[in-house]
């Protein structure tokens, strides 16, 4: 019977956030400190003629002024080792040098004494353009006579490859039905609510930079790479409180390196706060993608293959390219046993802002795809859109379960979720309504998705795709528990944390092992110089409770094992017949006999001689390595990520044929992340990602004009969820404990992200089926419906 | 050339010269060192910096410290009293209403504000009386949870 691991703990961390005290990047100050602004390209492509700086200079309270090329030649371009880089090889630079490429790019940055005099600085640069024609749309992109973006590629397509698994052609010659569909989902944004930043403090020796970066321990190499200064001489450290992340906080580094660059020049601390505009317009959203999709099906509805060519908009092609695409083969054939996968990406080059990892990059994409697919099919077949599905999932007892493009699915009961699913809304009651209300001239609509949650990257991918990063492959993580001297417990893991609550969950794992209670745990915020790391650990990727625990239950086990023998040898009682519990190590028949931990503390620091042949000291350090990660076979095989969660949703909407509003009036989801440790938290992960999802199938989106303008600078344009545009989302649980996990939890946060464009839009599509109107792109905007109402009433 | 203001923040008066175009976020920020006031996007929209201004919730991005001479203000910092966390702070603990915590003290104030205006608030009055703030972690599920919670405990047990 576990004590605090499945619990609802209160949060650790909340008295601080609650009461104004935590501790984000723009409260950290530090003294004759200099303030950065970045001046942006307002060109979507054009050559760098000349930057003047004269005129700034002269300003009172500037104190350097960097122009991308004074930084071109401090740093060479990036470096693949960190790019997810193909060939064409593709020179890119951390601040425009000689050439931009999108609006936004930053061209110069400037360090003075205030904000203010950084910010009226940029107005005196003096840049003279010539500008370029400019590609916008990918498929525009990818044609001969396109404007190419990097002219040492000669193309815009920077990757493309062909992956078949199975015997697809046999698959559609031998299929009943073939369905073939475009499809296409646009660029949109998790917006964390506070913006990047960061400050740097170079000594003449060594750099400090504080940030809310999601992947310290990654960047640390490659920010020593850019600014010449060894790694060990580089400390990057994670403000304690970081102001939501959902991927986009993986691609500071470009910011980092600016930031750190000033400060060596200046020899000053020198901090940097992104502005609202500058987060929307240069920070990275996600890749815009165009999906050409064909199901086989038999006439039972057995989906046997798929092929799909897809064309992600990378935008500038930054840090992590290709991962909109490469993530999708995780979840390819969702939850079903399709046998035979052929699959086309394509990464273009745009006028845009680089498409960046977004709340489950890329896997919201495919969901969307094949949930819309599989009710297309259902329409075909005149089938309901659970019955195709229970049709075509994977059944329980053949995992663990290997899909034709090699992920190893962990753990699933895909029928007994949407059973559960359907069961929480009614659905038959929900459709004899729908008829009713249908005849008075109220549309409602019932969307079911059924979406994968694959999590936990496998860097082998480095190998699959012959680019980026050599010499990296699994997934693995570090930590570090100690014991203090005074009996408490400290734990040091090698990722930082940006709202998750790892501080609560990291206390109930360690307090249900050690038997003592969460109050007596601390978590130290992550910084690169005293956290134990390794090269793929971070936050993303739905990691934590799969590989951040799993190291830390690896080195709970050892520290225990130590206390043991302490304890064996001063209770005079065999090992084995020793337990934990209420802050003591105690004989299980006898619990009289018993030693507090706070004593075993005490010998092991300061009554040293009572070890006689034990080494002092109680910490222990341990690395995790994800046991099912694997290598590409030669058939191209692997598990691209390793940790097979899934979220199921279902969205209930009504539709006012006359205005195009959407309103959801129900919507429900059944997760299973596999035993859950703090479910309160885990529920706030569902919510918070279903909103993402929601909000991005209806509302929110990145926009570009024709020239390349981003129309999307504010919270306003964006078109952010509020309170009242989102729904109460209801939350229901089934735990299928995954075998390769430590404790059988799967990763969270991502799930409900991936089924809920799909979820919306099949709600939308059938609550307008009088109209016979076919959803294939997302937003799903008031003017998109009552388009397509038209133009049905016109056939 | 620069102002003299006297304001009272969180029961503590204050006086201080500060430029004409000073924001009032910046001033609370920087002068006073009250950083659990936040800046989310200074366009008046996220609400992360609301505030509360003679006892109305205000954006504290979208006025000059000038504004505010002789007023009396509080921000998040302000509400717990006598190291007894506020009922809607208890209450946003209880729900997990709070995951990063950028949103936490605007939407503290925005709740502070809409219970005084309505101690009884339905679902979609709190959503509504909420809807000039945002949240990108919570989806805003449990803020409305513990907002209605705040109502009844307040209705109930609190006397301020």
């Amino acid at each position: 019977m576990s004590k605090w691991v499945g619990k609802p703990l209160k949060r650790k961390e909340d008295f601080r956030l609650l009461t104004g005290r935590g501790k984000y990047i723009d409260d950290i100050v530090l003294p004759n400190m200099l303030h950065a602004a970045i001046l942006r390209s307002p060109y979507p492509h054009a050559i760098i003629k000349n930057i003047d700086v004269s005129e700034a200079r002269k300003l009172s309270g500037v104190v350097y002024i960097l122009t991308g090329e004074e930084l071109a030649q401090m740093t060479g371009p990036m470096l693949s080792y960190y790019l997810l880089q193909a060939p064409p090889t593709t020179q890119q630079y951390f601040m425009a040098f000689r050439k931009v490429r999108f609006v936004g790019e930053p061209v110069a940055a400037v360090a003075a004494e205030t904000k203010e005099a950084a910010k009226d600085a940029l107005e005196l640069i003096n840049v003279e353009y010539e500008p370029l024609k400019t590609v916008i749309d990918p498929e525009e992109a990818m044609k001969e006579n396109a404007p190419i973006l990097y002219e040492d590629a000669g193309t815009n397509i920077l990757y493309h490859n062909i992956y078949v698994y199975g015997d697809v052609e046999k698959e559609f010659k031998e299929a009943d039905i073939i369905l073939s569909e475009k499809l296409s989902i646009h660029p949109y944004t998790s917006a964390p609510l506070e913006t990047f930043g960061c400050i740097a403090s170079y000594d003449g020796f060594s750099l400090t930079v504080w940030s809310p970066d999601q992947i310290p321990g990654m960047v640390v190499r490659a920010l020593s790479a850019a600014i010449k200064i060894p790694e060990d001489k580089i400390r990057i450290i994670s403000a304690q409180d970081i102001g939501g992340g959902y991927g986009i906080k993986t691609t500071l580094l470009p910011y980092m390196v600016i930031v750190s660059a000033l400060s060596l020049k200046t020899l000053r601390p020198v901090k940097w706060i992104e502005e609202r505009h500058e987060h929307f317009m240069a920070a990275g959203h996600s890749a815009g993608g165009r999906f050409y999709v064909q199901l086989a099906l038999t006439r039972d509805g057995l989906v046997r293959a798929i092929r799909l060519k897809t064309i992600e908009d990378e935008g500038i092609f930054s840090l992590w390219t290709c991962l909109y695409w490469l993530l999708k083969l995780t979840n390819i054939v969702n939850c079903y046993k399709i046998r035979a996968v052929y699959f086309e990406p394509f990464s273009v080059a745009t006028n845009k802002c680089a498409a960046v990892p977004n709340r489950g990059v890329g896997k919201p994409g495919m969901c969307y795809i094949i949930e819309r697919m599989m009710n297309l099919a259902a329409q075909r077949l005149g089938l309901t859109p659970e019955e195709i599905r229970f049709r075509n999932f994977i059944p329980p007892e053949e995992f663990p379960y290997r899909t034709p493009t090699g992920n190893l699915y962990d753990s699933g009961r895909y029928a007994e979720a949407l059973k559960l699913l359907l069961e929480k809304i009614e659905i038959e009651k929900l459709r004899e309504e729908q008829r009713k209300l249908r005849e008075q001239g109220r549309y409602i609509g019932i969307g079911i998705s059924t979406g994968l949650e694959p999590s936990v990257s496998n860097f082998s991918y480095f190998e699959f795709m012959e680019v980026g990063r050599p010499n990296t492959t699994g997934a693995s993580s570090a930590a570090r528990v100690t014991i203090t001297p005074g009996g408490k417990v400290v734990v040091a893991i090698g990722s930082p944390c940006s709202g998750q609550g790892h501080e609560t969950t990291l206390a109930q794992v360690v307090a249900e092992e050690l038997g003592i209670t969460p109050e007596d745990v601390t978590v130290l915020p992550f910084d690169t110089q005293s956290c134990p790391t390794t090269s793929s650990q971070g936050l993303y990727a739905n990691r934590f409770v799969s590989m951040d625990l799993g190291a830390v239950t690896k080195a709970l086990s050892r520290l225990k094992e130590k206390i043991l023998r302490i304890a064996a040898s001063q209770l005079d009682a065999p090992l084995e017949s020793l337990t934990f519990g209420d802050g003591k190590i105690y004989v299980k028949d006898s619990p009289d006999r018993a030693i507090t931990l706070e004593s075993i503390a005490t010998i092991a620091y300061s009554d040293v001689l009572k070890l006689k042949d034990i080494e002092p000291g109680l910490t222990e350090t341990a690395y995790y390595v994800h046991p099912s990660a694997d290598r590409p076979d030669d058939k191209k095989r692997m598990s691209i990520q390793l940790v097979f969660g899934y979220n199921f949703h279902a969205a209930v909407v009504e539709v006012d044929i006359e205005t195009g509003q959407v309103k959801i009036l129900r919507y429900v989801v059944v997760a299973d992340c596999g035993r859950i440790i703090n479910p309160m938290i885990v529920e706030g992960q569902v919510h918070g990602a279903t909103a993402h999802g929601i909000a991005s199938a209806l509302y929110e989106g990145i926009l570009y004009n024709e020239e390349g303008q981003c129309l999307t600078t504010t919270y306003t344009d964006f078109g952010a969820a509020s309170a009242v545009d989102l729904p109460n989302i209801e939350v229901y649980h089934i735990e299928t404990p995954s075998p390769f996990t430590v404790m059988g939890a799967k990763g969270v946060g991502e799930g409900g992200a991936i089924p809920s464009p799909a979820a919306i839009a099949n709600a939308v599509e059938d609550a307008l089926s009088p109209f016979g109107v076919k959803i294939t792109e997302l937003p799903i905007t008031p003017e998109k419906i009552l388009r397509l109402i038209k133009q049905s009433q016109k056939k | 050339m620069k102002r003299k203001i006297k304001v009272k923040v969180n029961g503590v008066w204050y006086e201080a010269e500060v430029k004409p175009n000073r924001l009032l976020v910046h001033f609370l920020r920087e002068d006073l060192g009250l950083t659990g006031t936040h800046i989310g996007c200074l366009e008046g929209r996220c609400g992360a910096c609301a505030i509360i201004l003679d006892g109305l919730a205000v954006k504290s991005c979208q006025l000059l410290a000038v504004q505010v001479n002789g007023s009396e203000i509080i921000t998040v910092e302000g509400l717990a009293k006598n190291g007894k966390l506020h009922p809607i702070q208890e209450s946003f603990w209880e729900h997990h209403a709070v995951q990063c915590g950028f949103c936490t003290p605007g939407m503290l104030i925005a709740a502070y504000q809409l219970l005084i205006r309505n101690p009884n608030p339905s679902e979609e009055e709190v959503r509504k009386g909420l809807s000039g703030n945002l949240c990108r972690c919570t989806g805003y599920v449990n803020i409305v949870k513990a907002v209605k919670a705040a109502a009844s405990k307040m209705r109930g047990e609190y006397n301020e």
